[in-house]
């Protein structure tokens, strides 16, 4: 058995430490007054904490966070960033290559935008550039509203 | 107070959202917020500031949800993040003195010194004597006096009921430290109201 009276540290291990106390220190327990009161006195307090009343929000938290939460724009997921961004790319590709072939033919760009490149062709590269400029401008929007986000933290 | 609201399913739920039924977030909410509470009114005096930082820590939520990876419960991870939001509203709301949220003791040996309190078993005669519910106020206000982190600390523990394990996941300290923030704070309420009782302030 322990002859010594507890620590502090013990008592509060003995009551709060989630974990098997040492038997000295249980059957110093059983037989000394003095650490019984120590142990009565901090059952009390954390009896007394526990029963405190818990705090709460005195507004609508729920009704504002979803107020914000439904007005934004829903998120792209990235398999969706990765397919935009392969077509994308293919069409830079094929407006590259169609200004190369040009700058080599060195004719009036008219000319030959009309003679050797057929007019669905054209409408499918201007709405592309669109979509790609818009694309583009949404993206770093976003970014810089992440890294905005991020400084917050 | 409002019923916390219990999800039986947290994967259903964060699944849901994530496939677009922003809705279903509300659940998210009306769950945890009570968590929240807790930590926001302890770390966080100011009312207003509070109510900025309860808004905040559901969008960084909501916004991070894809992040989430299950490898705590739900209410761990947002009562992780409120947890760091409020440390960052410490840091930025007075940054000379950020160690004062783990430790506005010291002078703890002036407190805390038992030869300084008197003995304990007076105090224990008084306890029996006094109504409870004039110890839980006096308590209240003994809690109210200790550092924000020690505050957070002795409610995860002592009215949520959390294990150091839960409180660790939630801080990101160390089990050691959150034992030993445990031990002092219990011990500086047990000794300031031992003094109070001893001095026969009350
Ligand atoms: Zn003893």
């Amino acid at each position: 058995m322990k002859s010594n009276h507890l620590t502090d540290q013990e008592i509060q291990e003995f009551l709060f430490g989630q974990s098997t106390v040492d038997k000295d220190i249980n059957s110093h327990i059983e037989s000394c007054e003095e650490c019984k009161i120590k142990i009565v006195n901090y059952k009390t307090i954390a009896g007394s904490i526990k029963s405190i009343n818990s705090p709460s929000f005195d507004f609508d938290l729920s009704g504002m966070v979803m107020e914000k939460v439904i007005a934004e724009k829903p998120r792209v997921k990235l398999s969706m960033h990765l397919i935009i961004s392969f077509l994308l790319g293919v069409i830079s590709f094929a407006v590259i290559t169609v200004c190369a072939n040009y700058v080599v033919v060195e004719t009036n760009f008219l000319e030959y935008i009309t003679k050797d490149v057929d007019s669905f062709a054209i409408i499918i590269l201007s709405v592309s550039l669109i979509i790609g400029m818009i694309y583009t401008i949404e993206i770093l929007y976003r970014h810089k509203k992440m890294i905005n986000m991020i400084n917050a933290k | 107070m409002s019923k916390p609201v219990r999800i039986s399913n947290e994967r259903e739920i964060v699944d849901k959202i994530l496939q677009g039924d922003k809705k279903s977030f509300s659940l998210i909410i009306k769950a945890t917020e009570n968590l929240v509470a807790q930590i926001l009114f302890k770390m966080v005096r100011n009312e207003d500031d509070r109510k900025d930082l309860a808004q905040d820590v559901y969008l960084k939520v909501y916004n991070n949800l894809n992040g989430f990876k299950f490898e705590s419960k739900l209410s761990t991870w947002i009562a992780q993040i409120a947890y760091n939001s409020c440390i960052n509203y410490l840091g930025k709301k007075k940054p000379e003195s950020i160690s004062d949220k783990f430790n506005d003791y010291d002078d703890d040996e002036q407190i805390i010194s038992d030869v300084n309190v008197g003995n304990e078993s007076s105090y224990y005669q008084v306890e029996k004597k006094i109504q409870g519910d004039e110890l839980k106020q006096i308590l209240e206000k003994e809690i109210d006096k200790l550092s924000p982190v020690y505050k957070t600390l002795i409610t995860l523990f002592h009215n949520e009921e959390m294990s150091y394990e839960e409180i660790a996941a939630i801080t990101q300290l160390p089990e050691g430290t959150i034992k030993n923030y445990l031990f002092r704070a219990r011990r500086i309420l047990k000794n300031s109201l031992l003094k109070k009782y001893n001095s026969g302030d009350l």
